[in-house]
């Protein structure tokens, strides 16, 4: 008889990820054209809280604070954040397959980065239109759902379907009328993601935003686990089923906008994260929450390490998750149905 | 004292499901709902569990208007066994008899020891410890029904109620649940189950009620209620009651029992 080996494996398992993390994100400090060695990042750090005598350049400074820093601390949070919408769609939607970007988010939130840009809109312009049609295409997808007079999960989730082919043909559209020397190229790249373009108002808007919908969800950790259950089971466990569902769609999508809006569509690492952190720590949402997240937040950063390493050509990230995530996600896919044999 | 008081039910521009049922029962009785298929006993299930909101008709729990309060009062004093229970990710039978516990918490609260300790107290109750890190998607259907009664006695309700709680288990299965049922009656817990076959009502219940076309035929004692009229009545076919009196080397034991007449 197996002891109850998640119970044990755990806070091992979350505080090795977390040293990992903690390791990775001083190593990610070296990586880029220009290297900076860890004890000068550390008295760099210092200094902002400490007298300490400058003996660095101030361009090393600015490359910690402002491109270094944020740039980092974005590929862990939207990483994380990513994997933290999946992993409580998956759970809610009592799916497996379930993607941040069911609901129709990444292809509104394309969208609207897209006419931002054929319109020359400004960074931030960019941003907040594809924040607002992510939003939006989740809106027109609830709406349909609620039209429709079923409460359940199973139209919602079609809704979200027909409203992403929606917004992705609306995108074809714009594509076409883009001129072909500087928008197309710019909506193509922003398609395929990249946390080149965050800035420190990127990450001072996103923190907030990733804390408090992670909060929420923490909260609501045992619900969500009864929920996955069924509507009708959970009605019975004493769950306010519309409330809790509509609270966790809200966080999710919130978190995934805010990442899609600063870094475009990165795929993959949504559906892959909560099932390998489910593979380590069990089902248990409270459990599968902070695994994700950090785990997330590591596969991104490391992604986008090698994303920064490789300096002869800036290969997109969204490219580069997908073709990591892919191969991981079929050797995972062959594992689990071995197992259910051998079982 | 659950109090059922002339409760209607249709479903959306359909024809009315439930016309007028009214009964009572008390903590400690077992009542097995009979009737064929698409009479509406499941309706009325989902109706006192809350998730339909009858047309007319109200009902009581203690002099509770189950109307009037929120989930979480409701779930602590109704528990639900459905028909099938599909989990779909890993949970281990710990993790879902501990969901049961859920609506004990408080917003954001994790679960204590006591709420532990609940739990083991419910798995040893049922004899299921063994299973208690097992997934619980690789149990089979009657390790899969325990564990869901167990999950509705952690609750801590004193109302149970079962949506054919054996309609998919092999006969060895069927006659332990049945005994389980029998003993939670015992133990004091009421108990509300449907089920297509009108010997339940003889094994393990003390209250029958026989619904047909949304309406109450008969409601009363299995002695008096499960008759060959009525059961003939009831699903429009030749059905007997039999006296059955075992007496041979291995079992003294009377009872009745329903006997299709082909």
């Amino acid at each position: 008889m197996k002891n109850d080996k998640f119970s044990i494996r755990f806070p091992i398992f979350v505080t090795i990820l977390s040293i990992c993390l903690l390791i990775l994100f001083i190593i990610s400090f070296q990586i880029g054209s220009y290297p900076i060695e860890a004890n000068v990042l550390l008295d760099v750090l210092l200094s902002k809280i400490m007298d300490i005598r400058v003996y660095w350049d101030s361009t090393v400074e600015k490359i910690i604070m402002d491109v270094r820093i944020p740039r980092i601390i974005l590929g862990i949070l939207v990483g994380g954040s990513l994997s933290v919408s999946g992993a409580s769609y998956q759970t809610l939607f009592k799916n497996p397959m379930v993607s941040p970007d069911i609901l129709g988010v990444s292809a509104g939130a394309g969208f609207g980065a897209a006419l931002a840009m054929i319109n020359s809109g400004t960074w931030a312009e960019i941003q907040i239109s594809a924040l607002l049609f992510g939003l939006l295409a989740v809106a027109i997808a609830y709406l349909i759902s609620k039209v429709s007079g079923t409460s359940d999960i199973t139209t919602f989730v079609l809704a979200g379907v027909i409203v992403s082919n929606f917004f992705n043909a609306l995108l074809s559209v714009v594509k076409t009328y883009a001129d072909t020397d500087s928008q197309l190229p710019s909506i193509t790249f922003w398609l395929m993601g990249s946390l080149g373009k965050g800035d420190t108002e990127d990450l001072i808007r996103i923190v907030p935003i990733v804390f408090v919908c992670i909060a929420i969800l923490f909260i609501c950790r045992y619900y969500i686990d009864v929920l996955s259950t069924g509507d009708e089971e959970a009605m019975a466990m004493g769950i306010n089923v519309n409330i809790i569902r509509t609270a966790v769609i809200i966080c999710s999508t919130l978190m995934t906008v805010i990442s899609v809006s600063i870094c475009g569509t990165i795929g993959w690492v949504g559906l892959v994260i909560p099932h390998i952190a489910r593979m380590f720590v069990g089902a248990r949402y409270s459990r599968l929450l902070i695994t994700s997240f950090l785990m997330g937040g590591f596969f991104l950063l490391l992604m986008d390490n090698i994303v920064r390493g490789v300096s002869t050509v800036q290969l997109p990230l969204g490219v580069l998750t997908s073709l990591v995530g892919t191969p991981v996600f079929a050797v995972l896919l062959i594992r689990s149905r071995r197992g259910k044999e051998n079982a | 004292m659950l109090e059922i008081k002339n409760i209607k039910y249709e479903y959306k521009k359909g024809p009315l499901v439930l016309k007028d049922i009214s009964f009572e029962m008390d903590k400690g009785d077992c009542l097995c709902i009979l009737g064929p298929n698409g009479t509406g006993k499941t309706t009325l299930l989902k109706i006192i569990l809350g998730f339909f909101k009858p047309l007319a008709g109200s009902l009581y729990i203690d002099a509770q208007n189950l109307s009037e309060i929120t989930p979480h009062k409701r779930a602590k004093l109704i528990a639900y066994v459905s028909q099938s229970s599909n989990i779909i990710f890993p949970y281990t039978v710990r993790e879902v008899i501990l969901m049961g516990r859920t609506s004990h918490l408080s917003i954001g609260a994790s679960m204590t020891s006591a709420d532990n300790s609940i739990v083991d107290e419910v798995m040893k109750g049922l004899c299921i410890t063994h299973l208690q890190y097992k997934y619980f998607q690789n149990l089979s259907g009657g390790e899969k029904q325990m564990v869901m009664i167990a999950r509705a006695l952690s609750q801590q309700a004193k109302y149970i109620i079962m949506d054919e709680p054996t309609s998919s288990l092999d006969y060895s299965n069927q006659i332990k649940i049945l005994n389980t049922i029998k003993q939670l009656s015992k133990a004091g817990y009421g108990i509300i189950m449907t089920s297509h076959s009108p010997n339940h009502a003889f094994t393990s219940c003390n209250k029958v009620l026989l619904m047909k076309d949304g309406y109450i035929m008969d409601f009363g004692s299995p002695e008096k209620v499960v008759s060959s009229k009525n059961l003939t009545k009831l699903y429009n076919a030749d059905v007997g009651v039999a006296k059955a009196i075992l007496d041979d080397e291995l079992f003294t034991y009377a009872s009745k029992v329903c006997v299709p007449i082909i």
